[in-house]
C-alpha cells in the first residue's frame, strides 16, 4: 500500500494542492486570499504537468556538441511539458495581476475587500 | 489569382485573422493622451482591422464551402509537431459570426463609448477589445489543444478587464467573480489536456482523436473528457456553470455587453461541440458516457430557470442576461440529441440568438446612455419618442421569442424536429421545456414592450429629438437580418447542413 502511494507521490501532491486551492477559493471571503487560492489551484495543474514529463535518470534535453553518435544511449526528459508549463506560468501571472488590479479598484470603490461587505453595500 | 503574391496572401489568411487584431492591440495602447482626434483614430483603426478580418473570414467561408476543409501549419511544422489551424466550414462560419457581430456593433461603440468611458481610457478600451477579439478568433481557428487554452485565457483576461470598465461599481465585482470562475474552469481544462497528453503524447485535436479511436476509452481519458467538458462549459455558460454570465452582461458597458452577449458564449459552445464530436467522437461521448442525457437535462433546466428568473427582473439588462442563459439551453439541447435536425437547429440558433441579443442589448444600452437607467420604469415614453427604434426593438423581441418569419422560429423548428426524431422521455421533457420557456419568453419580452410603449415617461429628463444614426442603424441592421434569415433561411441552412455533415 505504502509502495503504491510512494510511487505516485506526485499525483497525491498535486491533488493536495488542488483541493487546498479550491478550499481556499470557496471558503474565504477575502478577495486577496481567494486569488491566492486560485494561484495554488493553478500551481497544482502545473506540478501535475511537469511531473509526468520526467523520465527516470533523464537529463536535460539539450543536445551537446559531438554527442550525436552517443545520443542513442542518453535518456532525456520530455521537454514539451516544460515548454507548456512555462507558457501556463505566464498565463497564471497575468490572471493574478488582473485579479489584484481588480481588487485594488474594488477596495477604492467599495472600501472593503471582504465579500460580505460587498454584498451588503449592494443591497 | 495566379499572381504569387496574392497566392501567398490567400495561403496565410487563417493566421492573419488571428494575428492582425492581436498585433494591432499594442499600437492602440500607446495612444494614451486621449484627445478627441486620437480616440477617433483608435476607433477607426479598430474598425479597419475588424472589417479586414470580416472580409477575410467571409472569403474563408466561401472557400471551404466551395472546396473543402484544409489545414494551415504555423511555421510549416506539420502535424503533430507544430500548431495546426483547421479551416473547416464550421470554424469559418464562426469567424464570420464573430467578426460580423463586431463589425455591426463597433459603429454603435463609437457613440456609446464616448458617453460611457473616461477619455484617457478609451484607447486602452479598444486595445483590450482587439485582444479579446484576437483571443476569440484564435480559439476558433486553432486545432491545438494547448494553443486553444492560451487563446481562451487571452480572451477571458481581456473580457474581465472590459467588464470591469463598466459604469457601475458592481461591474468590478462581476468581473472579479467571472475571473475566479473562469480561471478555475480554464485550469480544469488544462488538467484535461495534461491527462490527454499523458495518454496519447499529442496535443493536436485531430491527432489525439485518431489515437483515441484506435484504443480503448480508459479511465484517464474519461477523466480528461469530464474535465474538458466542465472547463469549456464555464466559458459557454452551460446551466450550473453559468452564474458569472448575469453579472457580466448586466454591468458591462453598452457596447461591450452587446458584443459579449452575441459572441463569447457561442465560441465556448463551438469548443464544446468540437470536444464532444471531433475529439472524442459522438458515439463515444453519447453511447459510452451518456453525456447527452446529462446535457439535455441541464439544457431543459436552463431553459425554464432562465426564463422564470428573467420574468422577475426589474432591470432589463439582467432580464436579457437570464434570457441568454435559457437560449444557451436551446443550443445545448441541439447538441445533445445527436441528430442532423437538432444540430442544425442548435447551430442556426448560434447566429439567430447572436443577432437578436446584440440588437436588444444595443437598444437597452441606448436607454442607459440617454435616459440614464436600464430599469423597466426608465423605458417609459421611448416608444413615442423614437418610434423607429422601438419598432426595431419589437422585431428583435419577436425574433428572440421565435415568432414565425424570424430567425428564432427557424432554429426552434429544427430543434423540435430533432427532439421528435430522438424520441423517448428526453424529447418529451424538451418539448415541454421549450413550450414553457417560449411562453415565458413572450411574457418577459411583453413586459419590456409594455414599458417601452405604455410606461410613463421619466420626469425631468430631456431626451434628444433624434438619436445619432450610429445608435439606431446597428439596431435596425440586427432586426433586418433577423427577419431576412427568418424569411429566406435556405442558403444558411445549406451551409449549416454542410457543417453538421462534418461533425456527425
Amino acid at each position: 500500500m505504502l509502495d503504491v502511494l510512494l510511487a505516485q507521490f506526485n499525483y497525491i501532491g498535486c491533488f493536495v494542492l488542488l483541493f487546498a486551492g479550491l478550499y481556499l477559493i470557496i471558503t474565504t471571503g477575502n478577495l486577496v486570499k481567494k486569488l491566492f487560492g486560485l494561484a495554488i489551484f493553478q500551481a497544482a495543474a502545473l506540478v501535475f504537468f511537469i511531473s509526468v514529463g520526467r523520465v527516470s535518470d533523464g537529463r536535460a534535453p539539450i543536445l551537446e556538441k559531438g554527442a550525436e553518435e552517443a545520443s542513442m544511449a542518453l535518456v532525456y526528459v520530455n521537454p514539451l511539458p516544460q515548454v507548456l508549463v512555462l507558457t501556463a506560468i505566464v498565463v497564471g501571472l497575468a490572471v493574478l495581476s488582473v485579479g489584484l488590479a481588480l481588487v485594488i479598484q474594488i477596495k477604492k470603490s467599495y472600501g472593503s475587500i471582504e465579500q460580505e461587505d460587498l454584498e451588503d453595500s449592494d443591497k | 489569382m495566379n499572381d504569387p503574391t496574392i497566392k501567398a496572401f490567400i495561403e496565410h489568411i487563417p493566421v492573419l485573422v488571428v494575428a492582425l487584431p492581436l498585433f494591432t492591440a499594442p499600437i492602440l495602447a500607446f495612444a494614451l493622451s486621449g484627445t478627441a482626434a486620437q480616440r477617433w483614430k483608435c476607433w477607426l483603426l479598430t474598425l479597419l482591422i475588424i472589417s479586414i478580418v470580416t472580409v477575410l473570414s467571409g472569403f474563408m467561408l466561401l472557400q471551404t464551402i466551395a472546396t473543402d476543409s484544409y489545414s494551415y501549419f504555423l511555421g510549416n511544422w506539420t502535424q503533430p509537431y507544430g500548431i495546426e489551424y483547421a479551416i473547416t466550414p464550421f470554424s469559418a462560419f464562426l469567424m464570420v459570426i464573430l467578426s460580423a457581430m463586431a463589425f455591426i456593433t463597433l459603429p454603435y461603440g463609437l457613440v456609446s463609448n464616448e458617453k460611457e468611458l473616461t477619455a484617457s481610457k478609451t484607447s486602452m478600451f479598444y486595445a483590450i477589445f482587439l485582444l479579446c477579439f484576437g483571443g476569440l478568433a484564435g480559439m476558433i481557428m486553432s486545432n491545438d489543444l494547448f494553443n486553444i487554452y492560451v487563446f481562451l485565457e487571452i480572451s477571458s483576461l481581456a473580457t474581465y478587464a472590459l467588464i470591469a470598465m463598466g459604469n457601475d461599481k458592481k461591474a468590478l465585482k462581476s468581473a472579479f467573480n467571472y475571473l475566479i470562475i473562469g480561471t478555475v474552469g480554464a485550469t480544469l481544462y488544462l488538467f484535461g489536456i495534461a491527462l490527454l497528453y499523458i495518454q496519447t503524447g499529442s496535443l493536436n485535436l485531430s491527432d489525439i482523436s485518431a489515437i483515441i479511436s484506435r484504443g480503448e476509452m480508459d479511465k484517464p481519458l474519461l477523466a480528461a473528457f469530464a474535465l474538458m467538458i466542465i472547463g469549456v462549459g464555464v466559458k459557454s455558460a452551460i446551466f450550473p456553470l453559468g452564474s458569472w454570465l448575469v453579472g457580466a452582461y448586466a454591468y458591462a458597458n453598452s457596447f461591450f455587453s452587446a458584443f459579449l452577449a452575441s459572441t463569447s458564449t457561442k465560441i465556448g459552445l463551438f469548443l464544446l461541440i468540437r470536444v464532444i464530436f471531433l475529439l472524442f467522437g459522438g458515439a463515444v461521448s453519447f453511447e459510452l458516457l451518456g453525456v447527452n442525457e446529462i446535457l439535455a437535462t441541464a439544457a431543459c433546466i436552463a431553459m425554464i430557470y432562465g426564463s422564470i428568473a428573467a420574468f422577475f427582473q426589474e432591470d432589463v439588462k439582467r432580464l436579457l442576461a437570464f434570457s441568454s442563459l435559457s437560449n444557451i439551453g436551446y443550443i445545448i439541447f441541439g447538441v445533445a440529441v445527436l441528430n442532423e435536425a437538432g444540430l442544425i437547429g442548435g447551430i442556426f440558433h448560434f447566429f439567430a440568438h447572436a443577432l437578436s441579443k446584440a440588437g436588444l442589448f444595443m437598444f437597452i444600452g441606448a436607454a442607459a446612455i440617454y435616459v440614464g437607467g436600464t430599469k423597466l420604469k426608465d423605458l417609459g415614453g421611448l416608444g413615442e419618442k423614437y418610434p423607429s427604434m422601438a419598432a426595431a426593438f419589437v422585431i428583435l423581441a419577436a425574433a428572440l421569442v421565435g415568432f414565425p418569419l424570424t430567425a428564432g422560429f427557424i432554429s426552434k423548428w429544427y430543434l423540435l424536429s430533432g427532439a421528435v426524431e430522438f424520441g423517448g422521455y428526453v424529447a418529451a421533457l424538451f418539448v415541454a421545456a421549450l413550450c414553457i420557456s417560449s411562453v415565458l419568453a413572450i411574457a418577459y419580452m411583453w413586459k419590456v414592450i409594455e414599458a417601452v410603449y405604455y410606461g410613463k415617461p421619466k420626469k425631468g429628463k430631456k431626451l434628444p429629438a433624434e438619436l445619432p444614426r450610429n445608435i439606431t442603424q446597428p439596431i435596425w441592421i440586427c432586426a433586418a437580418l433577423g427577419i431576412l434569415f427568418g424569411v429566406v433561411p435556405g442558403g444558411m441552412i445549406e451551409i449549416i447542413t454542410k457543417i453538421v455533415g462534418g461533425l456527425l
